[in-house]
Formats: C-alpha cells, structure tokens, sequence
C-alpha cells in the first residue's frame, strides 16, 4: 500500500515536471482522436513501446550506471515465448505475456548473475558477446522460425484475449496504460531502498559498500527489474506487429537503440527515456520514409547521427540536462529542479 | 569482551608487507588515534578490517565474533563504518540523499531513512546544506556529509581516515569539538587515523603507532610523545619541542 502511495505521489518533483507529465498524458490519450493518419499513429505506438524499453534500461544504465547493451535479447525472448505458445497451443496474450515476462527476467537474472561480477567496460562488452549469440541462435534456430520470423495467427474476429483489434487506437491505449505504469513503477524505484543504492553505486562503488549495501546483489536485482519491462515491451510489440524475427527483436542495433535514446534523453533522470523516445524515434521514422522514398537512402542516417552528436556534444546529460540547465538560469528553481 | 580485537594481522601485497603482525585492541567507548608516516600501513590496516583487503593471517573479532575478510557491506552491518581519506562523495545526490544511503543500513522505509539522516545532519550542523550538492560545497563541509552518511548506518565502531587533513585550524577544532559531542551523545567508539596532531592528540584516549608495517608503539598520547621510537620514526624532535 505504501509502495503504491508512493509511486502515484509526485509532490516532490518540481512544479514544471508535474506539468510536464500531465501534458504528455494528455496529448498521448488525446492523439488518436486528433491524428488520423495511420503511419503517424504507428510511430506515436512505436514511441510509446520504446518509453517502455527506456525506462526499464534507465533503472540499470542510468541510475545504476552500468552499461547493459543487451535490452533487446530479454524483449525478443518474452515476443518469441508470446508467439510461440500462441502458435503451438493458442494460449492467451495475457498469459502469454506473463510467459515471456518470467522468461526475460530469468534469462536476466541467470546473465546477471554472471556477468555483474565484472565491471565498467568488460561488462559492457560481454552484454554485447550475449547479445550477439542470442541473435546468432535465433537466426539459426529454425523451430522459432529462424531467418524468417514468425507470423502470429491471426483470429477470425478482433478480440480482447488474444489482444486483436482492427483499429491501432487500442493498441494505442494499451500501450499507453504498459507505459504510464512503467512511469509509475520508477516513480517508486527512484524512491525504494534498491533507487538510491543504485545511485550510490553509480557514484562510488566503494562508498556505497561501505555503507551496506551489497553491491552485487543490487545490480542483478535491478537487471532483472530491468528484464520485467523488456519482456513486457517484447509481449507487446509480438501481438500489435503480429509478426517477429531476430532482426526486429532480438538485435543489437536494437540493444544500442534503446540505450542511446536514453542516453540522450538523460540517462538516470525519470524523464530521459521519454524525452529521448521523443525525439529519437520520429526522427528515425520520418527521416527513413521522407528520404529513403526521396532516394537518398542513407541520408537519413547520417542526419540521425549528426543530431545525436549535436546533442551529446551540447549536454552530455542528454536533452534533461538542457531543460534543467535551462529552468535553474532562468530562476525558476533554487537547484531542487536536478531531481532524479 | 573488547569490542574489536586485532590479532597477528598481516597484509601483503607481493613482497611488500604492509601491515605485519599488527595486534590491539578497542574497548567499547574508547577513542584510539593511530599515527605513522606515509606508507606505515594505517590505511591498509582500516581496509584489512571492514573487509576491502583479506588480510593473509590473523585475526579480527568485532563484538567476539570473526569477523576476518568479511565482505565490507556485511562488517558495515554488523557496526563498522568507515571514511575516506579523500570524501567518496556522491556528487549527485543531494546532502540528504547521501546520508539516506546511509540510513538505508539499517531500514527499508523511506520515510524512516529520511528522518534518521535528518537527524544525524542536525548532529554534524548540515542541516541547512540539506538540499545542496557536495560538490558545491566546500571541502570541510564534503569531510561532515561523509561523516554524516557513516554515522547514518548507526556504527558501534567508528572509523575516520584522516578527517582532519585539509581542514584549517579553526575546522579542526570544529570537528574536534563536534565528534567530542557525538561521541558523547551516541556513545561511539572512534578509532582514527590521523596526520593532524592538534586532532589526535587530544582527542585520544590512546594512540597505536604503526612504522613499516609494524606496531612500534601504543599508550596515552602524553606517553606517546615520549617515545624515542615514535619521535625517531614519525613525530621528530620539533613536535615534541613544540608541546
């Protein structure tokens, strides 16, 4: 109960914030009565399924510092699990969904708890190893489809068990509803024992040890807390793109993506992965359709790039550093605006 | 029962024997000082005992139990805190913040945590600072936020690696005065290494000398002073002609 107190209570963010947060609901719950175009509606889906991704990596990468680049191996295994049980035995989304969540977050804890005892660096680099032999089996493995993918099937008539509707506006709202209590569950990690070890952890490992807090141990949990909104994301993006394969879900450009957008956004901050979802991933969408259809394919990436480094160059605490450097000049702040 | 007693303890690091042989002990309410040039081994004797080195024999017992080459956030558990000789400060986190890690030793609540911190701030006169960064702050004010986070975790042993040094001579005695307070009011045992002799000398009940590694003294500080060894190998004929 006070968990869940705590995790709707705001009050200690700052007046913007707050403002901040209730137009970005609104606008998202308002966006599909108001854009009625169906490429605008799947990117505004698509930003709304990487928030989810963002958040999860935040509590690791950002407020734990620790460079995880295999996000999306925990969100293709929860969307090949919800697949594959709906192809072989025609089980629910929702059960389906739990499925892959558990099977994220073991795969999470297992890799975790290996990988946790190196450090900076090297950990980054065997989160990449993993990555790419994930996909490397997925690629190969033909009972999950292999190269291919797999295609979800289809039901006769839309339906609420198997999460199958016609129009994208449901798909919309539920996506909506996994992200605002993504926004929710941070709320209360930022303020649980396990948020502010993870932030000690990030500044000083050796402090934080000295101060109780078993280092190992905080990590593979926030791995595995991480896990849960990766394979959440995973369950989600199966059933609304109803189809999967190991380059859309199981990548490392996909891993890096997430990282990157959070990054940018501002890592270890609770808006970072919104605001770097924001910009990130209209940027991509509309930059690859408007110049790859103008036949300057490629260029597309090359302007993403230079944006990106404009940004890192500009603020390396991402577009949240910009925003707070830009509150705390004009005084609408005393500093309190350099919240978590 | 002391409250921590060191056995035959020895550290070495390849063939450098940093700490060799070492044996004390700490009754529970004491201040003990520990002194010696650079290089003596203080630092690595501090880090033998809350578990950041294993030390390659003897023995630590905190409150009669083993506690040798126990992990470092599971002696802090048990009641040993520590600072460092340079403040492991973390830069992002508010005042408060940092001393609610601390606090979080000891509870799960947040609100509890925050309560805790709030008082130990009134104790090492943060309070006012409560919101600000550390890293805005001046350099005496970073040594009292790793003060305040180490008494957070409500230690029986209390550790201080040089909180003296850097300090002018008015902050010394600020923090002379200060944890003469704490002590008093928490009931805290402190063992302190320390440079500064204006600090440890008066405030210790008894003063541990280390030279190479080895314990080459230990009694009162007016007795200490005395020592031809202790003045040979670290304080030098100046100090003593001074007091």
């Amino acid at each position: 109960m006070k968990a869940l107190k705590k995790a709707l209570s705001f009050r200690d963010f700052h007046i913007s914030e707050r403002i901040g947060l209730f137009l970005f609901i609104v606008i998202c719950l308002a966006f599909p009565w108001i854009v009625k175009e169906s490429f605008a509606r799947s990117v505004m889906i698509d930003f709304l399924i990487f928030c989810l991704y963002g958040i999860g990596w935040n509590m690791i990468g950002g407020y734990g510092g620790q460079v995880a680049l295999g996000q999306s191996k925990n969100v293709g295994m929860s969307a090949y699990t919800v697949a594959m049980l709906m192809i072989l035995w025609d089980v629910p989304w929702c059960l389906g969904a739990a499925a892959g969540i558990i099977v994220a977050t073991t795969e999470s804890f297992v890799l975790g708890y290996v990988l946790f005892r190196l450090k900076g660096h090297y950990f980054a680099i065997a989160t990449i190893a993993v990555q790419l032999i994930w996909q490397q089996i997925f690629i190969n493995w033909d009972w999950v489809g292999g190269n291919r993918g797999l295609e979800l099937p289809i039901k006769e008539t839309p339906n609420f068990i198997y999460m199958q509707f016609e129009s994208e506006v449901y798909y919309h709202y539920l996506a909506l509803s996994l992200v605002i209590l993504a926004i929710l569950s941070m709320n209360w990690f930022r303020k649980s024992k396990l948020g502010y070890q993870l932030r000690a952890i990030k500044a000083n490992e050796d402090a934080a040890e000295s101060l109780g807090i078993n280092i190992y141990w905080a990590k593979v949990t926030t791995y595995c807390i991480t896990g849960i909104f990766a394979g959440l994301g995973g369950a989600f993006f199966a059933v609304y793109y109803m189809y999967i394969d190991p380059y859309s879900v199981m990548h490392l450009e996909l891993s890096i993506l997430i990282a990157l957008m959070t990054m940018i956004g501002g890592a270890g901050s609770m808006w970072g992965p919104i605001l770097g979802a924001m910009i990130l991933i209209p940027l991509d969408r509309y930059l690859g359709s408007w110049l790859g259809a103008s036949g300057f394919v490629g260029l597309d990436f090359m302007l993403y790039a230079i944006i990106v480094m404009v940004i890192a160059a500009c603020e390396p605490r991402g577009i949240w550093g910009i925003i707070e450097r830009a509150l705390i000049k004009r005084g609408n702040t005393n500093g309190s605006i350099r919240s978590i | 029962m002391a409250l921590l007693e060191v056995s035959n303890l020895i550290k070495k690091f390849g063939g450098l024997t940093a700490c060799d042989n070492v044996s004390f002990k700490i009754e529970k309410g004491d201040i003990v000082g520990l002194i010696g040039p650079n290089g003596a081994g203080k630092t690595t004797l501090f880090n033998c005992l809350v578990g950041y080195y294993k030390p390659n024999d003897g023995t630590v017992l905190f409150k009669g139990e083993n506690i040798t080459g126990l992990k470092s956030f599971l002696s802090n558990r048990k009641g040993l805190a520590r600072t460092f000789q340079i403040p492991a400060i973390m830069g992002d986190m508010t005042v408060l913040e940092n001393t609610m890690v601390g606090a979080f030793c000891r509870t799960n609540d947040e609100d509890e945590a925050r309560d805790e911190a709030l008082k130990i701030l009134m104790l090492v006169r943060l309070d006012r600072e409560r919101d600000a960064y550390p890293t805005e702050l001046p350099f005496a004010a970073q040594k009292r936020i790793e003060l305040a986070r180490a008494l957070a975790t409500k230690p029986d042993l209390l550790m201080l690696d040089e909180i003296a040094s850097g300090l002018t001579k008015t902050e010394t005695e600020d923090i002379l005065r200060m944890l003469r307070d704490i002590k008093d009011g928490k009931g805290l045992t402190l063992f302190v290494i320390e440079h500064v002799m204006d600090f440890v000398m008066p405030i210790s009940d008894r003063v541990l000398v280390l030279d190479g590694g080895k314990k080459i003294a230990e009694g009162k500080p007016e007795s200490i002073i005395e020592m031809e060894e202790v003045i040979e190998a670290y304080l030098g004929e100046k100090y003593v002609k001074s007091q």
